[in-house]
C-alpha cells in the first residue's frame, strides 16, 4: 500500500530564495525597508526581472509586493519563483546531509540518496496562469513557458480579464 | 521504490517514501493520505493493488500478480505517473 504526500511550499529560508531569484534573472537586495504601495515594508527584499518594485519577505513569512494590477509585475512569476525555491531548498538539504545531487538542464534536481536509488525533484511542465490578473494572460504564459523551457499546455481562464486589488499575499 | 517529487502550483507532491522526508519537511508541513491498498486474493492467488480515490470511485485495480514486490513496484509507478 502507498500514501501520497503533499506539501505546500513556504518561503522559509532566504539562502535558497536568493538563489531562486538569481536563477530567474532577478537581484537580491537583502534585509532592509522598502517603500511601495504607500507603505514601508521591512524584510528580505529582492527584485524580480521585469518588476517595478521589489518583493519583500517579512519576518512572519508574508510576501509583500505591488504589481499594480499586472502593470508593475506579473504575479505568475511568483509561482515560478516558488518552484525554483523548492528545488534550491532541496539542493540545500542535500548539501547539509552530504547527499550528492545535480541540477539538470531541464531545471530539475537529481538526488543520489545514500541508501540507494535516485530522487528527481522536478517542476511540472504545465504552464498555468492561475492567479494572473490583467489583459496579458497569453503574454504571461509565454513568458513563463520561456523560463521553464517548454510550453506543454495553455489555458487562459475567463477571470484573467479581472483586475486585482490585491497587493499582498501570504507566501504559503 | 518511489523516486519523484513534483513541484506544481506552489505544492510539492510525491508517493511517500522515507527518503523524501527531509526534503519535504524543509519545504513546509506534510499532509499524507492513503493512495492505495495491496491485498492477497485467495481465489486467484494474486496480490492485488487497488486505488483509494478521495474524489472518485474506489477500488480500481491498478496492479495484480503473483509476486508481491512486483505488484507494489507497479503500484508506485502508476501512482507516480498520476501525480
Amino acid at each position: 500500500m502507498s500514501h501520497t504526500v503533499t506539501t505546500k511550499v513556504e518561503f522559509k529560508d532566504k539562502g535558497p530564495l536568493g538563489k531562486a531569484v538569481q536563477r530567474m534573472g532577478g537581484r537580491v537586495l537583502g534585509e532592509g525597508t522598502f517603500h511601495f504601495g504607500g507603505t514601508a515594508n521591512a524584510g528580505f527584499g529582492f527584485h524580480l526581472k521585469g518588476w517595478q518594485h521589489p518583493c519583500v519577505l517579512t519576518g512572519t513569512g508574508v510576501l509583500k509586493f505591488d504589481d499594480y494590477h499586472g502593470r508593475w509585475g506579473n504575479v505568475a512569476d511568483l509561482e515560478v519563483l516558488k518552484s525554483e525555491y523548492a528545488i534550491e531548498m532541496a539542493a540545500q538539504v542535500c548539501e547539509e546531509k552530504g547527499w550528492m545531487c545535480q541540477r539538470e538542464d531541464n531545471g530539475s534536481l537529481t538526488v543520489f540518496h545514500p541508501s540507494g536509488g535516485s530522487i528527481v525533484v522536478e517542476r511540472d511542465g504545465t504552464v498555468d496562469a492561475l492567479g494572473f490578473q490583467g489583459n496579458g494572460c497569453a503574454a504571461a504564459v509565454e513568458a513563463i513557458a520561456e523560463k521553464l523551457g517548454t510550453e506543454t499546455s495553455r489555458f487562459c481562464k475567463p477571470e484573467n480579464s479581472k483586475l486585482s486589488q490585491e497587493s499582498t499575499v501570504k507566501a504559503s | 521504490m518511489a523516486n519523484k517529487i513534483l513541484i506544481k502550483g506552489g505544492t510539492a507532491t510525491a508517493v511517500y517514501d522515507d527518503r523524501f522526508r527531509p526534503l519535504l519537511e524543509a519545504l513546509g508541513a506534510m499532509e499524507i493520505e492513503r493512495a492505495s491498498e495491496v491485498e492477497f486474493d485467495h481465489e486467484s492467488g494474486d496480490w492485488i493493488a487497488t486505488e483509494v480515490s478521495h474524489d472518485g470511485p474506489h477500488g480500481r485495480v491498478i496492479a495484480r500478480g503473483k509476486n508481491r514486490a512486483e505488484v507494489i513496484a507497479a503500484e508506485v509507478a502508476y501512482l507516480e505517473a498520476r501525480l
